[in-house]
């Protein structure tokens, strides 16, 4: 069930979402999108339907690459692997996002007033 | 192997590759399926019933409409992307397997290559050059509204621009020359005097300062001038200080005004200053009494060439009525005519272009049927390549694609040897571009004029490798190739490859005879006799200005001072003046229609006097050192003084038309005017003046020292040396100026020199086309060799069994040769024929030679024949050493 509140989700940061999910191994679009709910508690309020047009481009980026392979269940699924270069792509973009969150976290818990100039 | 190419590998792995790839919609589809169903059945799992189920799943995945469109697209995004590289991939493969297929073949590539790129470089150096004087608008505002007309007087001027309602306007300009006094010291340079609106009428701003005035064409106002960018730079050092100065022109302070830029060459780009031309409606001799000027003028855009042509038939006969001097007739302006502006600035040079375009246009033909020739034999040749292809599942559009890159590369490969060429060959082609074609300096090879080239060739190579390319893989599907039998099509394949190489020879017969005819009338026009020499004599125009009308003596003094010290240089034989010399093409001097009375003949000057070819002033010099000889009576002496009695030397013809049967020494001429009679002391032979072609004979000779006051003080030195002429001619200035530093000396050229001036338009385009005949010459022997060599190749095994049944090598040998030789006879006659029809644009062009010579028609076909015969050698012999045994057993 959706939590109370949830979060707007950051369209740029889903890109980072996948990479990270698709580190442990090959998932389809169905299983990664269950992942990031189940993560998070369903915190991000994340539309499953904005998942593919953004696996489809990392797929043209050279990132993923994909097959059609056999679910858990023996259903046709297509299946999603990180690249060498996905893998490069994950480690700079959470580094990134390590530094941005690192900063709007020094902003918020500062207890120094703001020096009037 | 060629047929284990690595494109063939690649498109099979592409064709298994697209198969196994489910179409991009249904990819889509399936993904998004396989999502919703997983979530539906988890939520089922849950508890949720059906709809529930459904609902949560759609909210939960959000707008799916609006997924599916952003995924197909991005699906055909990624189709197109990947045909286009696949795209490329084919070509780079295409063209490195064409690439490494020529590189095998060394002898086709080069020649193909070289025979596209000699094609494409001398057609576009030629194409440039029409281009340039033909075609590339005239640099002035709507150009093509201007046009010309010759011939009228300043007052016929006036009445045209009252009357004339198909003009915009109506300016005079005349060429002429003035010394000009500036700091570098006094030059003779050329220039124009036009009328005040010549510049407004063209459209050309200056480059500095202003163009004329409006009146500054009416009398007292007319000291002023404008002057050449060029003049400007070189000898006023380009400084922009130099409006408003003051410069002497023939002794008489003009105002500089402005300076045109070096674009603005008209009336030609000799022109170094503009100088207002006067116009003077009260002075009535000098408005009616001296005509022919020419005049430009701007038709208004409603007008056409030929409404205004009408209208100038209509409106110039009426002025015959406005003429307050005499009545010139009842035919007076009926021929009067207009000229666009191109017509009268390219003039003669516009049938030499075209002809020259007409034979790079033959030569680019035949270069594309050679190029033919040979990719059909190439295709031929690799029919058994191409059929091995088919049957290993080769497809059809890959190979017509793969032979067709082919010829492209051939083509490209031409045309890249052709550009240089084509630098090359324009520069030769200006370095031996006669004097006096216009816009010479704007000549550049351009860049439509190889893009037309290039096109034409790559065109060839997609027909003509287009069409063996159709041909043999059609035949690669059924098999009888594979199993060994030789090319059944060869019989019809060797019919087109001999018609190709027929007309090859046809249209280079054609060029060669166009040649020939050029050589012929060149020669002819070398060997005619001028009637003086010009081998060792060097000439030089001198310009005293005349300062008042008794200066007379001064100037004879200062002659005679010149002629003294000139002949005192060392290396000089002789010396003398004229005020024209033959071969000079200025016509401002009076060699030139002059009326002459003749004693107990033609004494009214009001009516019916007869007129002669010129009055030639000379110095008694002139006679020896142009080695004119006397025929009768004597030559002038220092004796024919000033005082002394009046007397005149005459052309042969003139005294075998007004005295014939009798001596005409002691008769009597006169001017047209009232004046004392000349008697004729002397007859001298023809001289043609004005070259070769000149049938004007009938000439005057008047001692110099006792000219008519009217003749201009302007001479030319003729010096007659044992040294080398050039150098005595840079000594004159020497001698000139050491006597009086004022006069300056100007085109101080040898006798040679003008003559080839003279004969230089002949002899350029006798050069260009018989360049063109040398090419074709080749190009068609090429041909011959290629499509014999084919032919011996072809038929090996039918030879090798006549070799068997006995037949000697030299049969066989003949037998080559005899088909090589029925070929070139079949393509001469064809040229013969081809060559009768088209000669007639050369016939203006030929002097002394018929455009139908038949001395020329009938030894170029011989030519051509045994030139066949000879390219047909190497085959005949390769085809004479066929060895019956292993030729058979090959087979």
């Amino acid at each position: 069930m959706p939590a109370s509140r949830s979060v707007e989700f950051r369209q740029g940061a889903i890109e980072l979402l996948i990479l990270k999910t698709l580190s442990w191994g090959p998932q389809h679009g169905f299983s990664i999108a269950r992942w990031i709910q189940q993560t998070t508690n369903d915190v991000l309020c994340l539309e499953e339907g904005s998942l593919y047009p953004t696996l489809h481009r990392m797929e043209d980026k050279g990132w993923v690459t994909a097959t059609w392979g056999t679910s858990g269940n023996n259903r046709r699924a297509k299946f999603y692997e990180l690249t060498s270069l996905g893998k490069a792509q994950l480690t700079s973009e959470s580094r990134d996002w390590w530094k941005y969150a690192d900063a709007i976290a020094k902003v918020l818990t500062t207890t120094a007033r703001p020096v009037a100039s | 192997m060629a047929f284990s190419d690595p494109d063939d590998r690649a498109s099979r792995w592409r064709r298994y590759r697209d198969l196994l790839r489910r179409h991009g919609e249904e990819d889509v589809s399936d993904e998004l399926r396989f999502h919703l169903e997983m979530r539906v059945q988890e939520a089922r799992q849950a508890g949720a019933s059906e709809a529930e189920a459904h609902r949560e799943t759609l909210r939960r995945f959000g707008g799916l409409p609006a997924v599916e469109t952003e995924l197909l697209e991005i699906a055909r995004t990624r189709d197109r992307r990947r045909r286009r590289a696949d795209w490329l991939g084919d070509l780079r493969r295409d063209v490195a397997f064409a690439a490494r297929n020529l590189r095998r073949n060394p002898g086709f590539a080069a020649t193909a290559i070289t025979t596209l790129g000699l094609a494409i470089g001398a057609n576009t150096a030629v194409f440039s050059v029409v281009n340039a004087l033909l075609v590339r608008p005239l640099p002035y505002a709507a150009p093509q509204q201007l046009v010309t007309t010759w011939g009228w007087a300043t007052g016929e001027l006036l009445g045209l621009r009252a009357h004339m309602r198909s003009f915009s306007g109506i300016a005079a300009y005349a060429t002429t020359s003035a010394n000009l006094d500036d700091p570098r010291g006094v030059a003779r340079v050329a220039g124009s005097e036009v009328s005040a609106n010549f510049f407004s009428l063209l459209g050309s701003p200056p480059l500095l300062g202003r163009t004329l005035l409006p009146d500054e064409d009416r009398r007292g106002n007319t000291n002023v001038v404008v002057l050449s960018e060029g003049y400007w730079r070189t000898r006023l050092g380009g400084d922009p200080a130099v409006l408003g100065r003051r410069v002497l022109m023939d002794g008489v302070p003009h105002t500089v005004v402005g300076v045109m830029p070096a674009s603005f060459a008209f009336p030609s780009s000799e022109s170094e200053y503009w100088v207002p031309f006067t116009i003077d409606p009260s002075d009535i001799v000098h408005m009616w009494a001296t005509g022919g000027h020419k005049l430009i003028a701007r038709m208004r855009p409603s007008a056409t060439l030929a409404s205004t042509r009408e209208e100038l038939r209509r409106v110039a006969p009426s002025l015959r009525h406005d003429n307050p001097v005499w009545d010139p007739g009842p035919k007076y302006g009926l021929d009067a005519d207009i000229h666009p502006l191109r017509d009268s600035i390219v003039g003669g040079t516009r049938p030499v272009l075209l002809l020259l375009f007409a034979c790079t246009l033959l030569v680019l033909l035949i270069a594309c049927v050679n190029v033919a020739n040979l990719l059909l034999a190439r295709a031929n040749a690799r029919e058994r390549e191409l059929a091995v292809r088919a049957a290993l599942g080769g497809g059809r559009g890959r190979m017509i694609r793969q032979l067709l890159t082919e010829s492209m590369v051939l083509s490209l490969a031409g045309a890249a040897l052709g550009v240089p060429l084509a630098f090359a060959g324009l520069r030769a082609v200006l370095s031996v571009i006669p004097p006096g074609v216009p816009q010479v300096s704007s000549i550049h090879v351009s860049a439509p004029a190889l893009g037309f080239a290039v096109v034409v060739s790559l065109l060839a190579g997609l027909i003509f490798g287009g069409l063996p390319a159709v041909r043999a893989t059609r035949r690669g599907a059924d098999n009888g190739t594979l199993r060994g039998a030789r090319s059944g099509n060869s019989a019809g394949h060797q019919r087109l490859s001999s018609l190709l190489v027929v007309s090859e020879v046809a249209l280079a017969v054609v060029l060669v005879i166009a040649a020939q005819l050029l050589v012929r009338s060149f020669r002819q026009l070398q060997s005619v006799g001028l009637g003086f020499s010009t081998e060792h004599v060097v000439s030089a125009r001198i310009t005293p200005v005349r300062r008042d009308a008794g200066d007379t003596i001064r100037v004879n003094g200062f002659y005679s001072e010149v002629l003294a010290r000139t002949a005192a240089l060392p290396g000089v034989i002789s010396v003398g003046a004229s005020n024209e010399l033959p071969l000079e093409t200025r016509g401002d001097g009076l060699i030139g229609d002059l009326a002459v009375r003749i004693q107990g003949q033609f004494e009214d000057i009001s009516h019916g006097l007869p007129t002669t070819d010129g009055f030639q002033i000379v110095t008694p010099g002139y006679f020896p050192t142009m080695e004119i000889p006397i025929s009768r009576g004597r030559l002038f002496t220092d004796q024919d003084a000033r005082a002394s009695e009046p007397v005149v030397v005459i052309s042969e013809s003139m005294a075998k038309h007004f005295w014939p049967g009798q001596n005409a020494i002691g008769k009597h001429i006169g001017y047209p005017w009232p004046s004392p009679w000349l008697t004729v002391v002397g007859v001298v032979p023809d001289v043609r003046i004005r070259g070769a072609r000149d049938t004007s004979d009938q000439e005057v000779y008047v001692p110099f020292a006792q000219r008519a006051s009217f003749f201009s003080q302007e001479m030319t030195l003729v010096v007659r040396t044992s040294r080398d002429p050039a150098a005595v001619g840079r000594e004159l200035a020497v001698v000139v100026s050491s006597i009086d530093r004022t006069v300056p000396v100007s085109s101080v050229r040898t006798m040679e020199e003008m003559e080839s001036r003279f004969v230089a338009t002949p002899h350029f385009t006798m050069l260009l086309v018989g360049g063109f005949a040398v090419l074709a010459l080749v190009l068609g022997a090429i041909g011959i060799y290629g499509v014999m060599s084919y032919v011996v190749s072809q038929r090996t095994h039918e030879l090798s069994l006549r070799t068997a049944l006995g037949a000697t090598s030299g049969d066989l040998l003949r037998m080559v040769v005899r088909r090589a030789a029925g070929l070139a006879v079949a393509g001469a006659v064809v040229g013969v024929g081809a060559a009768l029809l088209s000669v007639a644009p050369l016939r203006s062009m030929l002097y002394g030679v018929s455009a139908t010579d038949p001395v020329t028609f009938a030894t170029v076909p011989l030519f051509f024949i045994l030139v066949a015969a000879l390219a047909s050698l190497v085959p005949a012999w390769r085809a004479a050493r066929v060895d019956p045994v292993s030729a058979l057993r090959e087979s």
